[in-house]
């Protein structure tokens, strides 16, 4: 199924995850806070059509959920 | 006598209040605001300055327009507070709030200083009962989302803890809701302590903020739907209503709307217990009464739900302010002057008596309540730090987005988290040290954060001709978008803030 709408917290991405965000072809929102305090202190993390998603890195969820 | 007594009703939109025009889609019943409305006087262009919640009470306590500087944040060592100017100048101080966001993390300093503080334990997120572990299933389905926020969540923000918080409550009874408990408790003070000469007294309610969580009658008030419907949240996440965790259909976006309405209602009723009690103790002759709001809060309006991450748009800027004082001419008129919500610090203190040279930003709306004056400032400056700037002239409204690539810093005597408010410290081993600040020789930190843009391009609205703000005259005004990017600059210069602040937003210094 393809991917809609990627969420970021604006504390849990640099600029080149930002950048990347920008130009995906798929809705992007970069948020102050998404309510995830916790994980967002610890762990990568996105939010992929409503669904928070963790893993390594940023660009591994992209790579996830685009694929 | 001078007696003060600043009641803040959190969340407030004005536009559902009858004195205000209404425009919400729900007749919202509001009898005892629109009776103090009748006697007080309406401010018809009031603004927000820095937001949301901590930075707005920092306005409104130290007269500091803080988002230029720093975040959500605690009262600094070179701020005076008006709880503490209040007390040195033979005052008696309370606080009455369920405000827990006082006590967290990095907003230390504003209770302190109140010869007493009432604290109504439980709303929202705050850290207070740990069981039962798995709350009523209902209202952990109502208030969050199981998948991203999982029952057994021990993270820092977490909805569950709301169910807990909730657990005894009853329903049917709404004298164990919040605003019922934090007004009767401050009708209760008004009896208990008219021994005192004078006194400041401070009501800060949290409702009617999410959770839009109602009791009986309110809950039913405003629409046919079951309120227990486990499928209808009353805890919306801020963002699209059209995209993403925030998405909301027309029926819960409806069911939201209505459960926010039936919460004023109720708030309406406790907060008349108050007047009431004026009333019932004739306060009103020695009392200045004032009466606001934070921010409001946008329920598909541009297509957004919550704040902090749309365009602060007048549904979150343009906020209620009605202020009684016994000796003022403008009882019961409309006062139109542009004012600002740091204004409130220089009103406060000179209803208090405290004769105070240095209001740091707020201007005293005394001479406009004295008839001495019918005007008050040329701009208002509006936003959230590290993110858009906003300022309007009581016409227009101008929205400026940030460069996100370039940072904003953080001048604090702190190391407060930048962009993530109210989570443990960290420290910021990049910070320097020095007297950054124009209005203190106290030394501070000053460290780098993360920008937000917030918006896309400017917005430029014609606020009284387009109330609603959907007609962007930014593409086509060039010679007002001119002016309100100068007014902006002299803004900025008066304020004296800091450089970068203009490389964000591409103004010249």
């Amino acid at each position: 199924m393809m991917t809609e709408c990627i969420e970021a917290c604006v504390s849990n991405i640099d600029g080149q995850v930002r950048r990347r965000l920008d130009e995906l072809d798929t809705s992007t929102v970069v948020a102050p806070c998404l309510e995830h305090c916790g994980r967002c202190y610890r762990e990568p993390f996105l939010v992929v059509d409503g669904e928070l998603v963790t893993d390594e890195s940023h660009a591994e969820i992209l790579e996830g959920c685009l694929r | 006598m001078s007696n003060v007594l600043l009641i803040s009703i959190d969340s407030l939109r004005r536009d559902l209040l009858d004195v205000y025009g209404g425009g919400f889609d729900i007749d919202v019943a509001t009898p005892n605001l629109d009776r103090f409305a009748e006697r007080a006087a309406t401010f018809d262009s009031h603004y927000a300055g820095s937001l949301p919640c901590m930075p707005a009470r920092r306005e409104w306590l130290t007269g500091t327009q803080e988002f230029l500087w720093r975040p959500w944040g605690p009262v600094e060592p070179f701020d005076e507070t008006v709880p503490e100017l209040a007390r040195q100048n033979e005052l008696l101080t309370k606080l009455i709030t369920d405000h827990y966001h006082y006590f967290q993390h990095g907003s230390h300093g504003y209770y302190e200083s109140f010869h007493g503080f009432d604290l109504v334990r439980g709303h929202e997120h705050d850290a207070y009962r740990t069981a039962p572990k798995e709350p009523d299933d209902r209202l952990i389905d109502q208030t969050g989302n199981r998948a991203t926020d999982p029952v057994d969540s021990l993270q820092y923000i977490n909805r569950p803890q709301y169910a807990r918080n909730v657990a005894d409550l009853d329903e049917l009874d709404e004298r164990d809701f919040f605003a019922p408990r934090v007004f009767s408790r401050t009708a209760e003070w008004l009896r208990e302590n008219q021994d005192w000469a004078d006194w400041f007294c401070y009501v800060d309610s949290f409702d009617v903020h999410e959770p839009f969580h109602c009791p009986e009658p309110y809950a039913t008030m405003y629409t046919d739907e079951d309120p227990t419907d486990e499928e209808l949240t009353n805890w919306p996440y801020y963002g699209r209503v059209d995209d993403g965790q925030s998405e909301l259909s027309d029926r819960e976006l409806s069911f939201l709307r209505a459960q926010y309405a039936g919460k004023i209602t109720m708030v309406d009723r406790w907060f008349g217990r108050v007047l009431d009690a004026l009333d019932r103790d004739n306060l009103w002759e020695d009392t200045t009464v004032v009466v606001t709001s934070d921010h409001g809060f946008m329920f598909g309006d541009h297509g957004w739900v919550g704040k902090n991450v749309p365009p602060v748009y007048d549904t979150i800027a343009h906020t209620p302010l009605f202020i009684w004082q016994p000796s003022s001419p403008r009882m019961g008129e409309r006062v139109d002057a542009l004012t600002s919500a740091v204004d409130l610090y220089g009103t406060l203190l000179d209803a208090a008596g405290v004769d105070v040279t240095d209001t740091r930003h707020s201007r005293s709306v005394q001479p406009l309540l004295d008839g001495r004056s019918d005007s008050h400032r040329d701009w208002a400056l509006y936003g959230y730090w590290g993110s858009a700037l906003n300022v309007t002239d009581g016409k227009y409204t101008y929205h400026l987005p940030c460069d996100g690539e370039v940072n904003t810093y953080c001048y604090s005597t702190t190391m407060m988290n930048s962009n993530s408010w109210f989570t443990p410290r960290e420290p910021k081993n990049e910070a320097e040290s020095g007297a950054f600040l124009p209005y203190t020789d106290t030394p501070v930190w000053r460290f780098p954060g993360k920008s937000f843009e917030q918006l896309d391009e400017p917005l430029l609205f014609d606020v009284t001709e387009d109330p609603t703000q959907h007609d962007n005259l930014a593409p086509s005004d060039e010679s007002t978008v001119d002016q309100m990017r100068t007014l902006m600059r002299e803004a900025l210069q008066e304020l004296d803030c800091p450089d970068e602040q203009y490389r964000r937003f591409n103004i010249d210094l």
